[in-house]
């Protein structure tokens, strides 16, 4: 029941979720009700300015920026693996594509997890510092785990933000974060300089993209209140309202 | 001054039902699917009656008071009253019509 509830804008259950719920305890919905309230929603996403409060445009950017983001990554990852003599062209994508996730992060869900972007950050830029010492096993190491943790932490940030429940999360960290790294791993150690015709086997990180491509069109669809806006209900911790 | 519940599309039916029983005084969600159920004769999903709650407030035809629990009743405007009636008024005029062309055609 609400499950579907959440296919709603996150505005729309803003204004109308505890009334809505509370309809549906007072009359359970049958299968036609159902039906509707799906109807309901892809109405309310189709349009927002019927709604008593429309969702601002602004909304949208985070999950457009994370999607942006998904692209570029998937896009550079996708050359490295098909075209990977022309590929490091595109190398440069991966940066602003991360830039690009961080920036996605932050309003109202900041003020709640602003710790964690913080050392996710903090993960990362250690990690860049990490993977440019000359190379030795224990580095490398360091630096891809370190990697893992922040790409992980990133995009797991980025989930809750877009409302993915826990299980959810974990499919996508295994999916697009672990697996990956269990398969990489032993072929990146042996690698030390990965040269150009070894490039295709960073099509191990293309996953994670896609995980981006996902979370983003989420997030877009669903909005959140960016840093210019004023938060309606900010999003407490889990852990605090566990 | 009154506005057509037309432009409201597949929510134009909805509305009036809803108009018509916010007519009888504030109402929650719960209520107003019961008594439109009532009024009409078929039933009306949650979806159907939110999309339409949500277009009469946004043109000012109902207003939300202080939630009472975790209810919301919904009341009547100044604007919503005018309309329902001229709504009603025309109606009534089509049905007019309607009966007495029937009643001269009647063997």
């Amino acid at each position: 029941m609400s499950r579907l509830v959440r296919l709603y804008p996150r505005r729309w259950r803003d204004r109308y979720e505890e009334e809505f719920l509370s309809l549906l305890e007072e009359r359970p919905p049958t299968m036609s009700d159902r039906v509707d309230m799906i109807r309901g929603a892809v109405d309310a996403h189709l349009n927002p300015q019927e709604q008593a409060e429309p969702t601002p445009w602004t909304y949208r950017i985070p999950g457009f920026l994370a999607l942006i983001a998904g692209a570029m990554w998937s896009a550079a990852f996708i050359a490295f693996v098909f075209w990977h003599e022309r590929a490091w062209g595109l190398a440069g994508l991966v940066p602003i594509s991360m830039l690009l996730m961080f920036l996605s992060l932050p309003g109202d869900y900041m003020a709640a997890h602003g710790r964690q972007i913080a050392i996710a950050l903090g993960v990362v830029g250690l990690c860049i510092v990490v993977a440019n010492l000359p190379y030795s096993l224990p580095t490398a190491i360091a630096g891809i785990a370190g990697y893992l943790i922040a790409l992980g932490g990133v995009l797991t940030l980025a989930a809750i933000r877009a409302e993915i429940g826990p299980s959810g999360r974990w499919t996508l960290l295994v999916l697009a974060v672990l697996l990956p790294a269990v398969i990489g791993f032993p072929l990146a150690l042996g690698l030390g300089d990965i040269s150009e015709d070894k490039a295709w086997l960073l099509g191990v990180l293309l996953p994670y993209g896609f995980a981006w491509v996902f979370v983003g069109l989420r997030l877009a669809i669903r909005g959140s209140a960016t840093l210019i806006d004023p938060p309606l209900n900010p999003i407490e911790p889990e852990a605090r309202a566990a | 001054m009154n506005q057509s519940l037309g432009e409201l599309g597949r929510f134009a039916e909805p509305s009036l039902y809803i108009l018509v029983s916010l007519s009888g005084g504030p109402n929650h969600g719960y209520a107003i699917m019961t008594d439109v159920e009532e009024i009409s004769g078929s039933p009306m999903g949650p979806g159907t009656l939110y999309g339409a709650l949500a277009r009469l407030e946004r043109r000012g035809l109902i207003e939300a008071l202080e939630p009472e629990d975790r209810r919301r009743p919904y009341r009547l405007t100044a604007l919503g009253a005018t309309t329902v009636r001229a709504q009603l008024d025309s109606l009534d005029g089509f049905i007019r019509t309607g009966l007495a062309r029937l009643g001269g055609k009647a063997p």
